[in-house]
């Protein structure tokens, strides 16, 4: 465990964070259950933080752990604030099923807790570190914006 | 740490520091900072001048005073009159600091960077900001004799730098814009409350923030009691003040105007010179919001204080009446980031700046320094003050503008770009810095009895 893990990434404007807690005794096949439930909800707590580039859940170990990384755009302070103020329940129907958990409000306890269980990454790789979630999706707009007009400009003039 | 919950902001205005939660609206002001070289003078300085702080106490009709006096203290300056390592670790961290260690986040880089800064303002000696506002020069003169003379008085209180400020004959800020229309509204502060200025609710509806997103001790819009210094009888009733001098670039600013309205109009008319002003700010300089009239300036909706602050911008999502990147959708995006990003009622602050210099007569540039004292309050300066600079002015991200700044204070260096959505013209090219840094502190103004019992040692290591 680092003891005061800010991030471990090489980049400026991406960070990566691992966080690997213990399951409470007997509670891991409800705690699979609610993962289930987030990933299939429509309104999903995750899509509420447009920071994230990816996150996963993963019950290790027979259900004795919870491993959590993510990879994310800005600083680590800021982006569990975000956590912590905008999906509360989201946060506590998660990790509620982890030993410790002190609740993801207010701010302090919670950030404590996660400083405690996160783990420093060996080695972090990012295809795009410079390209924000943001910024993808720009892109991507961009490109279908781009490829409409193109496809306008490729047919003859209308006769008038 | 926490004190109890459910505190009333309106039964203890009288041990708040005044030119908080309301503005005073007087014309001039003097801003003097102070060192400190020993504590227990330092401190007998401080009770004299506790004394005449003006409160937060609402004044009767006709009962304004002509001058009021409030006073805030650093870190450095925290230190200086002895507080114990404890105390003064218990500060936030941005706090301890100080502005010039937190150049980077702020965007003060190249021009606007701490080397750059006036000297006074970049040394450690900005320990006691004594603020004076008045009604008239007269007023101003006399207040500041009082101080002067109990400042002489004081062994070891020296003064490191003043700084004077005053509205300009224009009524407006040197760009020519009414400026401080928009203020967040505070649950208890016992102001009128007025459409626009809380956080956005439905049917229409505007609710005030609360206190604890601007002072210490109180319930803020996360539901809890904001944080404060330990004892908690230090933080109570105070908060945070970010003091920041930005030196305005008048003749450049009316320069890019036209130029740019001749590159993108073919003409420097004053109609379309107006018009690309309000678009990179988001208001025609009356202060009529481009939201509530796209096309042209209006003066009855300007004027009218029950009209002029009251618009969203949900309802203009693509930004074509008040382009998503000006300078007052930036500062305060109302609600409009709240699904997908950060809940802007978090990142609120309260403005209390006032221009300084004289107004600039003449077309181009007379070498005379103006601009604007710059005044945040609220009660966490990273979350509030440093997040809006960070990420609302010098970054475009959670408005998809990447690469983009505020085009009106952001850091831009001469190849900044604004996008203006809308069918006839896209892009503002070539934008350049015209607001520069010259220096400036973060301060905590603490509660007049806190004030006392700072001064009276009650918290003092060495007392």
């Amino acid at each position: 465990m680092s003891p005061s893990a800010e991030s471990g990434s090489p980049y400026e404007n991406i960070t990566e964070m691992t966080l690997l807690t213990p399951i409470k005794d007997g509670e891991a096949d409800e705690l699979a259950q609610v993962l289930a439930a987030v990933q299939i909800a429509e309104d999903s707590p995750i899509k509420k933080i447009s920071t994230i580039h990816y996150a996963r859940w993963v019950i290790l170990d027979e259900g004795a752990r919870l491993l959590f990384t993510s990879n994310f755009d800005g600083t680590w302070e800021k982006y569990l604030r975000d956590f912590s103020e905008k999906i509360p329940e989201g946060l506590d129907a998660i990790w509620g099923h982890c030993v410790g958990w002190p609740g993801a409000q207010p701010f302090a306890p919670f950030r404590k807790w996660v400083d405690r269980h996160q783990v420093p990454a060996n080695l972090f790789y990012a295809a795009y570190p410079e390209s924000t979630v943001r910024e993808v999706q720009r892109a991507l707009d961009w490109k279908e914006k781009t490829e409409r007009f193109v496809a306008e400009l490729a047919k003859p003039p209308r006769s008038s | 740490m926490v004190v109890s919950v459910g505190r009333v902001l309106q039964e203890n205005l009288g041990d708040i520091q005044g030119n908080l939660l309301h503005a005073y609206h007087m014309p001039v002001a003097r801003y003097a900072f102070y060192r400190l070289e020993d504590p227990a003078s330092g401190r007998a300085w401080l009770g004299k001048l506790s004394d005449r702080v003006t409160s937060a106490t609402r004044w009767s009709e006709g009962d304004k005073p002509s001058s009021t006096m409030n006073v805030a203290l650093s870190f450095r300056g925290l230190e200086a009159l002895g507080l114990p390592t404890a105390t003064l670790a218990s500060f936030p961290e941005e706090f301890r600091l100080g502005m010039a260690e937190r150049s980077e986040i702020l965007g003060d880089v190249g021009e606007s960077a701490p080397e750059c800064w006036e000297d006074a303002l970049k040394g450690d000696g900005l320990h006691v900001l004594v603020e004076i506002h008045a009604q008239t020069t007269t007023a101003l003169e006399s207040h500041t004799e009082w101080l002067e003379s109990v400042s002489q008085a004081a062994e070891g209180v020296v003064v490191e730098y003043v700084q004077d400020a005053a509205l300009p004959k224009t009524g407006t800020e040197h760009f020519g814009f009414v400026d401080g229309i928009s203020q967040p509204s505070v649950e208890g502060s016992a102001l009128p409350e007025l459409p626009g200025h809380g956080t956005p609710v439905e049917s229409g509806k505007w609710k005030p923030l609360r206190p604890g997103e601007f002072i210490l001790g109180y319930v803020g819009e996360d539901g809890l009691a904001s944080e404060t210094p330990t004892p908690a009888a230090l933080g109570l009733n105070g908060t945070f003040v970010v003091f920041r001098k930005l030196h305005q670039r008048v003749a450049d600013f009316r320069q890019f105007l036209r130029t740019t309205a001749q590159a993108l109009w073919d003409t420097d008319d004053p109609e379309k010179v107006e018009l690309l002003a309000a678009k990179l700010v988001g208001r025609w300089r009356s202060g009529c919001p481009l939201e509530l009239s796209p096309d042209q300036d209006n003066a009855a909706i300007a004027n009218n204080p029950q009209i002029n602050n009251n618009f969203r911008f949900a309802q203009d999502p693509d930004g074509e009446r008040c382009p998503i990147g000006a300078h007052i959708r930036r500062a305060n995006p109302r609600g409009s980031l709240d699904a997908t990003d950060t809940l802007v009622r978090r990142h609120r602050i309260l403005r209390r700046g006032l221009p300084y210099g004289e107004w600039l007569e003449s077309e181009s540039d007379d070498g005379a320094d103006r601009g604007l004292v710059f005044i945040a309050v609220g009660s966490s300066i990273s979350r509030q003050f440093e997040f809006v600079q960070e990420e609302w002015i010098n970054k475009g991200d959670l408005f998809f503008l990447d690469g983009e700044k505020d085009p009106f204070v952001g850091a831009n260096d001469g190849t900044g770009k604004m996008t203006l959505p809308g069918p006839s013209v896209p892009f503002i090219f070539n934008l350049q810095r015209f607001v520069t840094v010259r220096g400036g502190e973060y301060f905590f103004m603490p509660g007049l009895e806190a004030l006392r019992k700072l001064a009276q040692g009650k918290w003092s290591a060495d007392s």
